[in-house]
C-alpha cells in the first residue's frame, strides 16, 4: 500500500487534467443544452405521471415543471463553470449532484454513458483541475499549481480504461461473436446510408464489426497507455466513435469519448494545447513568482478510497454470476456493467388486475401511465415490470378494490428470436417484493 | 415499399374517403333542404359509406393527418349527447375548437341520424323548435369532415404539398423515417383504436370487467362490427401493401421476407386471419353481442392481443425500428 501511495502521489504536470476539464465541461454543457432543445426535459421528466425508481432510491422525485427546468439550467451553468474553472469546487459538486439526481429519477432513461458521466463528475470533485488556466487562478493567483499528484490524472485514465475493457469483456459471448447479433439486425437497417450502405447488409460486415468492436474495446486502453501505439490507437478511437455516431442513435457519447481519451496523451502535448489556447484567447498566464508545491493531504486515505472505488467498479460487472439463468433474458445484474449496444430486445407486457372479492378482472392501459420509451423499457426488464405492477396494484386499491391481484401477460424477443412468454402468467406480482434476490417468476430463456 | 404504400395504398384510400365524404356533404345538403324520410334514408346510407371509407385511412396518423389531428377530429367517440343537444339549442359552435371534440365528427352524425326512431328524427329536423339549428349543425359537421379529409389528401398529393416525397425519401428506421412512421402508426392505431377503442373498451377490459356497450363505435347506427372488420382489413393491407381492391403490392410483409424473416411473416399472416375470423364470428349490433355474450367478444379481444405482440415486438425488432428520438445505448 505504501508503494502504491508513493507511486500515485508522484508529481506530474497539470496540463492533461486541465485539457480534460475543458473538453469534458464544454461537451457536457452542450449536451445539456441539446437535451433541453430536443424537448426531453418535458418528455422525460415532466410529462410522465409515473417513474421507474432504483431500488432504495424511490424517495428521489422530480420537481415540477419550473423546478426541473431550473435543475437543468443550473446543471448547464455548472458544467460551463467546470470548463472555465470558475468556482470550481462548488461547480464540480453541483454537476455531480444535479446530474446524478436526474439520472436517479427514472430507470427507464438509464444509459451506460450517463453512468459514466456521473462517475467522471464525481472524480472531478476530488482533483485540483482548476489550479491552472482557469478563472479561479485569475481571481486568486495563489491557487496556481503547475504540478499535481499523478493520481489526479490517472483516475480518469483508469476510469476510461474500465469503460472500454469491460465493454469488451461483455462482448465476449456466443451471440456477439458467433452469431454477430445484434449487429446482424442493426446494420442492415442502415443500408440506406450513402456509399457504405450496400456493405451494411452483408453478413460478413456484421461479423467484422462485431469482432473488431470486441478487440477494439479490449485493447484500446492499453494501446493508448503506450507511447508507441498511442497515435494509431487514437486514430482507431476517432474512427470507431465516428462510425457508431453515424450508425446509431447514441447522442453525444462518441464525442465525450473522443475528447476524454485525449488525456492519455503526453504532458508536452497538453502543454502545447494550452499554449495555443493562451495565444488564441490572449489569456495571460499569471506568474506567481515562486511555484508553490502542491500540498498533498490525506495521502493514505486517498489511496485506500481510490482502491475501493475502482475495485467496486471492477466487481459490479460480475455480480450477474450470483444469479441463475441467462443474463440477457433475466437482466439480473445487467446495469452498471458497461454492457453497451449488446442486444436487440423488445417486449410487450399487458397487465391484468383481478378483483378477488367480486371475481372480476380487467386490463391496464399502459399508454395511460407510461411514455412509449418507458413502456418499451418496462416490457423487457423484470424489475421494472414488478415496480409497475405494484403501481397498478395501488391504483386499483385507490379505486376501492380491496384485494387486487396483478398478473402480466408478457412476451419478449431477444436478438430477433420469435417472441416467447417472459413472465409466469400465474404469478401475482402484487405479492412479490422488489429486492436484489433472484426473481423466480421470470420464465427461463429457451 | 414506401413508394407502393404511398402511391397505391395511402393516397387512393384518402381519395376514396374524400369522395365518400363529398357525397355525405351533398346528401346532407339535400336532406337539409327537404327533410323527408327518403332523403334521410339516403343520407344514412351515405353516412355508413363515409364511415366505412374512413376506416381505410384512420391508421395513417402521421404527416398531413397528424397535422390536422384527423383521427381525433373525425372519430372521437362516444359523443357527448348532452353537449350536442345543448349546443344545438344555443345555436353557437365552432368545430375547430377543442371543446367540441366529443360533439362532432362521424360519431356526432351517428347520434343525430340514428339515435331516435325515424319519425322522431324527422320531427327533430322539421317541426322541433330547434330544427333549423339542428340542420345547420348537421351540415357543418359533414363539411368539416370533408374539409379535413381533403386537406390531408392535398397534403399527400404531388399537386399539393407532396408529402409522398417526404414519406418515400426518409429512408432508414428511426422515428422520422417512412418505415418508422408506418410501423409506429400501425402499432399505435391497432393497439389503441382498433383493439381497445372498437372492442376492448366496450367489452369492459378497461373498466373493472364491466361491459360498456354504449361505448361502441357507431353505437346508434349499429354498424360497429362492420367498421371494426373494415378497419382490420385496412390494417391487413397496411401490412401487406395491398391496394383498395386488395391486389398485392410491396409491403412490410415483403420487407420481412427480404431480410429472411419469412417465419415471422407467416405467423403474422396467420394471426391476421385468425383475428379477422374472430371478428367475423361476432354480429352487429356489436353492443348487443357484448350484452348477450361478453365472453365471445373477450375471446376476440384475446386474438387481437396476440397479433399486437407480433406487430409491436417481433416486427420492429427484426426491422430495427426505433420508437423515440431519445438517445439509446442498446436495450
Amino acid at each position: 500500500m505504501n508503494k502504491l501511495t508513493q507511486y500515485i502521489s508522484k508529481e506530474v504536470h497539470i496540463a492533461p487534467l486541465v485539457v480534460f476539464r475543458l473538453v469534458f465541461g464544454f461537451v457536457m454543457f452542450f449536451s445539456v443544452l441539446r437535451f433541453a432543445a430536443n424537448g426531453w426535459i418535458h418528455q422525460q421528466y415532466i410529462e410522465p405521471s409515473f417513474h421507474f425508481t432504483y431500488l432504495g432510491f424511490s424517495w428521489v422525485k422530480p420537481f415540477g415543471e419550473t423546478g426541473m427546468y431550473l435543475v437543468f439550467a443550473f446543471m448547464a451553468l455548472s458544467f460551463l463553470c467546470v470548463a472555465l474553472g470558475l468556482f470550481y469546487r462548488l461547480a464540480s459538486i453541483s454537476t455531480f449532484v444535479l446530474f446524478t439526481y436526474v439520472e436517479l429519477l427514472d430507470k427507464a432513461n438509464y444509459l451506460n454513458h450517463y453512468y459514466f458521466v456521473s462517475l467522471v463528475c464525481f472524480l472531478l470533485i476530488l482533483v485540483p483541475a482548476h489550479r491552472y488556466f482557469s478563472f479561479d487562478v485569475y481571481r486568486k493567483p495563489s491557487l496556481k499549481r503547475t504540478h499535481i499528484p499523478m493520481w489526479s490524472i490517472g483516475v480518469f485514465k483508469l476510469q476510461l480504461g474500465i469503460v472500454y475493457f469491460f465493454a469488451g469483456v461483455a462482448k465476449l459471448n456466443y451471440e456477439w461473436l458467433i452469431n454477430a447479433n445484434p449487429l446482424k439486425i442493426w446494420l442492415p437497417a442502415q443500408s440506406h446510408i450513402p456509399v457504405i450502405g450496400s456493405l451494411l447488409s452483408k453478413t460478413w460486415v456484421a461479423y467484422f464489426a462485431s469482432w473488431f468492436g470486441a478487440i477494439y474495446d479490449l485493447t484500446v486502453p492499453f494501446l493508448l497507455a503506450t507511447k508507441k501505439y498511442r497515435p494509431i490507437a487514437y486514430v482507431f478511437v476517432i474512427a470507431f466513435h465516428v462510425s457508431t455516431a453515424a450508425l446509431f442513435q447514441i447522442g453525444v457519447f462518441p464525442f465525450v469519448m473522443i475528447g476524454a481519451t485525449l488525456i492519455f496523451f503526453s504532458e508536452e502535448f497538453h502543454i502545447k494545447v494550452l499554449d495555443k489556447l493562451e495565444r488564441l484567447f490572449r489569456f495571460k498566464p499569471i506568474d506567481v513568482g515562486v511555484n508553490n508545491p502542491f500540498r498533498h493531504k490525506w495521502k493514505k486515505a486517498t489511496t485506500v478510497f481510490l482502491v475501493g472505488f475502482f475495485a467496486l467498479q471492477a466487481l459490479l460487472p460480475f455480480r450477474y454470476m450470483l444469479y441463475p439463468g441467462e443474463l440477457f433474458w433475466n437482466e439480473e445484474g445487467y446495469r452498471f456493467s458497461w454492457r453497451v449496444m449488446l442486444m436487440e430486445k423488445a417486449g410487450y407486457a399487458s397487465f391484468r388486475i383481478v378483483d378477488t372479492e367480486n371475481n372480476r378482472s380487467w386490463e391496464a392501459k399502459n399508454y395511460d401511465y407510461l411514455t412509449p420509451n418507458q413502456e418499451k423499457m418496462m416490457s423487457t426488464q423484470p424489475d421494472m415490470i414488478l415496480e409497475y405492477a405494484h403501481f397498478l396494484e395501488s391504483e386499483a386499491k385507490q379505486q376501492g378494490v380491496k384485494n387486487p391481484e396483478v398478473y402480466v401477460d408478457s412476451f419478449v424477443s431477444l436478438n430477433g428470436s420469435p417472441s416467447t412468454r417472459f413472465i409466469d402468467p400465474l404469478a401475482n406480482l402484487g405479492a412479490q417484493n422488489p429486492s436484489l434476490k433472484h426473481k423466480t417468476w421470470i420464465l427461463p430463456f429457451e | 415499399m414506401l413508394k407502393n404504400m404511398g402511391q397505391s395504398v395511402i393516397i387512393p384510400s384518402y381519395d376514396e374517403a374524400v369522395f365518400t365524404a363529398g357525397e355525405l356533404v351533398n346528401t346532407a345538403a339535400d336532406f337539409v333542404l327537404q327533410s323527408d324520410s327518403a332523403n334521410l334514408m339516403l343520407l344514412q346510407a351515405k353516412f355508413s359509406e363515409a364511415y366505412l371509407a374512413f376506416q381505410d385511412v384512420s391508421a395513417y396518423e402521421f404527416g398531413p393527418a397528424k397535422t390536422v389531428a384527423l383521427r381525433g377530429n373525425l372519430n372521437t367517440y362516444p359523443s357527448d349527447t348532452t353537449k350536442i343537444e345543448n349546443t344545438i339549442v344555443s345555436g353557437i359552435w365552432d368545430f375547430d375548437q377543442l371543446q367540441f371534440t366529443d360533439a362532432k365528427g362521424l360519431p356526432a352524425i351517428d347520434m343525430l341520424l340514428f339515435s331516435q326512431s325515424t319519425t322522431e328524427t324527422l320531427r327533430l329536423f322539421n317541426s322541433d323548435s330547434n330544427a333549423q339549428n339542428r340542420k345547420e349543425y348537421l351540415k357543418d359537421l359533414t363539411e368539416q369532415i370533408h374539409r379535413l379529409l381533403n386537406d390531408v389528401a392535398i397534403g399527400w398529393s404531388s399537386n399539393g404539398d407532396n408529402y409522398l416525397e417526404v414519406f418515400t425519401s426518409n429512408k432508414g428506421t428511426d422515428v422520422g423515417s417512412g418505415t418508422g412512421m408506418l410501423v409506429n402508426a400501425l402499432n399505435k392505431h391497432f393497439e389503441r383504436f382498433l383493439r381497445d377503442g372498437k372492442i376492448g373498451i366496450p367489452v369492459g377490459v378497461r373498466s373493472l370487467g364491466i361491459a360498456l356497450p354504449e361505448k361502441c363505435e357507431g353505437y346508434s347506427s349499429g354498424i360497429s362490427l362492420s367498421l371494426a372488420i373494415k378497419n382490420m382489413r385496412a390494417i391487413e393491407r397496411m401490412y401487406n401493401g395491398n391496394n383498395l381492391s386488395n391486389s398485392p403490392g410491396i409491403g412490410l410483409d415483403d420487407h420481412l421476407v427480404g431480410i429472411g424473416a419469412s417465419d415471422l411473416d407467416n405467423s403474422i399472416q396467420q394471426q391476421i386471419a385468425v383475428s379477422t375470423a374472430a371478428l367475423e364470428s361476432l354480429s352487429d349490433p356489436l353492443s348487443e353481442n357484448i350484452v348477450n355474450d361478453q365472453t365471445q367478444v373477450e375471446a376476440t379481444y384475446a386474438e387481437l392481443q396476440k397479433l399486437i405482440v407480433l406487430f409491436k415486438v417481433d416486427m420492429p425488432s427484426r426491422l430495427g425500428i426505433l420508437i423515440t428520438y431519445q438517445d439509446n445505448d442498446g436495450d
